[in-house]
């Protein structure tokens, strides 16, 4: 326990939400994240998973009720949010190098203005190559770097997406449905990647997931979405936090089923 | 896909449509139609000298013309295709104008813009404008959302998504609308040049040689005119396959 209460990472409050002409996705929804923790969000399709990381990310506005990242509230994406999308969003028409460069390209073209770049933001050319380079590397994909997205696996643009967000050194990640339709290997090594990342660094990690297994993997906390109130489960038996006992492990799971179930 | 037509297809074309040209004059046998052996030296020596100065003033009227239409229409375009209320109040106006065919409003244009290079300029211009807005307003309303997305949340506002989003992705379309108007575009100049000009190939071939029976000398003009038309279609197909190389192999 920390003596000074320092603000959530993520700060959810009273917070609804509705795409125009449709019923509210969230009413009155609120929920906290601590720095450091390795959140997973589950919920059957349609359930508004997706939206709350567009808006986590400051990409879509809530009707009503605030959002706060570090105690600031949310009015626009921050720089220091990573968010990778399910379809992945690489330029079809730019390498993988110039993929994951592309945060700090943006970056650089508005200049260090503390509102689309932070204030600690790389602008020489040499730091830029050499920091991509490291991320390629590290992410398995240096020998790729000049192919298009078009010509890669799935993985391997899952890869480039990661790059690119991490080149970025975010301090919250989010991810939606990273490790579906991916191969068994790759899908492994990602998922240490991340919790390598998770142990090394300040961050925050939030990942969205309809696979109940992966969120039990991926999370310390569930946040469980449906039709019902929200609700959060702690999973201490989450991979990051050693290997899990196969009977804790059914038991959760279970658990999980269970709440999912009363939502379909 | 498309592959860049290497040289030797191109030689065969050009050898193969000299011949029919020799045999169809030796046919007709009359001095309407002249064999390419007389009409190819007049070229030759033409185009490094008077010809050469009409073959200019068209490819520089053409060249106005695409650089004007490519300016205001790509803007607009992608404009039009992020603002989809504004869009939804000038698509059915876009959508009568657009298969008009612009040569119509040559006397229109000449009486309001006045009789300068200008007025067959934007004549020109008129027609491809309407090729590229369409295609980059479409390009721009269906690029995926997730894509947009992704580089909002790396901090792009709406210059940034506008420089390294909206931009290259109209790249390929606008070439593909360019090269598509290009062969209109030199017809409807061929047409503009015929009258209220001095300098063009449309004024050498209709009054300088065809109205004063210079046959031989007109057969270069017409050269020189497809000449244009061939060098424009094939420099932007150039300039295509080079934007497009992320495209190709991917039903691979």
């Amino acid at each position: 326990m920390s003596t000074q209460p320092s603000p959530p990472k993520i700060d959810v409050r009273h917070l609804t939400f509705a795409y125009p002409g449709a019923t509210a996705v969230f009413a009155d929804f609120s929920w906290q994240a601590a720095p450091g923790e390795a959140w997973a969000i589950i919920g059957p399709s349609g359930c508004g998973k997706s939206t709350l990381l567009y808006i986590l990310a400051g990409l879509a506005r809530p009707v009503s009720g605030t959002v706060a990242i570090d105690g600031t509230p949310l009015d626009r994406p921050r720089p220091k949010t990573g968010l990778v999308l399910q379809d992945h969003g690489l330029l079809p028409w730019a390498t993988v190098t110039q993929n994951a460069r592309l945060g700090l390209t943006v970056w650089r073209f508005y200049g260090v203005d503390d509102r689309h770049a932070p204030p600690d933001a790389l602008m020489d050319d040499a730091a830029i190559d050499a920091r991509v380079n490291e991320w390629l590397t590290r992410l398995g994909i240096a020998d790729l770097r000049h192919q298009y997205p078009g010509h890669l696996s799935r993985g391997q643009r899952q890869r480039t997406a990661l790059a690119r967000t991490l080149v970025m050194q975010p301090d919250l990640l989010m991810l939606d449905e990273p490790f579906s339709a991916l191969d068994a290997p790759t899908r492994e090594d990602l998922q240490q990647l991340m919790d390598d990342l998770l142990a090394e660094t300040a961050l925050t990690r939030v990942i969205v997931t309809h696979d109940i297994d992966e969120a039990l993997h991926m999370g310390r906390r569930i946040l469980v979405l449906g039709g019902g109130r929200p609700q959060v489960v702690d999973n201490p038996c989450a991979r990051s936090c050693g290997t899990p006992a196969p009977e804790d492990f059914l038991r959760q799971r279970r658990h999980l089923r269970d709440l999912l179930g009363e939502r379909v | 896909m498309r592959a860049r037509i290497p040289i030797p297809p191109a030689v065969i074309g050009l050898a193969m449509f000299l011949a029919i040209w020799e045999v169809l004059s030796l046919w007709v046998h009359r001095p309407i139609l002249p064999s390419p052996v007389t009409v190819v030296p007049i070229f030759a020596a033409g185009i490094f000298g008077d010809l050469g100065q009409h073959f200019l003033a068209s490819a520089g009227r053409v060249l106005a013309a695409m650089v004007l239409s490519v300016v205001t229409a790509v803007p607009i375009g992608l404009g039009l295709g992020q603002m989809q209320r504004i869009d939804r109040i000038f698509a059915p106006l876009i959508a009568i104008v657009y298969p008009i065919p612009k040569i119509v409003f040559l006397p229109v244009i000449y009486v309001l813009m006045g009789i300068t290079d200008l007025s067959k300029i934007f004549l020109i211009s008129l027609i491809i404008f309407f090729q590229i807005l369409v295609v980059v307003r479409d390009e721009a309303a269906n690029l995926p959302p997730e894509l947009i997305l992704s580089v909002r949340s790396l901090g792009a506002g709406r210059r940034a998504l506008f420089r390294f989003v909206y931009l290259p992705a109209s790249v390929p379309v606008v070439l593909t609308a360019l090269r598509l108007s290009a062969g209109t575009a030199v017809a409807v100049l061929f047409i503009a040049e015929q009258s209220l000009t001095t300098y063009g190939l449309g004024y050498y071939i209709v009054v300088e040689t065809y109205q004063v029976l210079r046959y031989p000398e007109m057969y270069a003009g017409i050269l020189a005119m497809g000449l244009l038309g061939l060098l424009i279609y094939f420099a932007i197909q150039g300039l295509e396959a080079r934007f497009t190389r992320y495209q190709k192999r991917n039903d691979a």
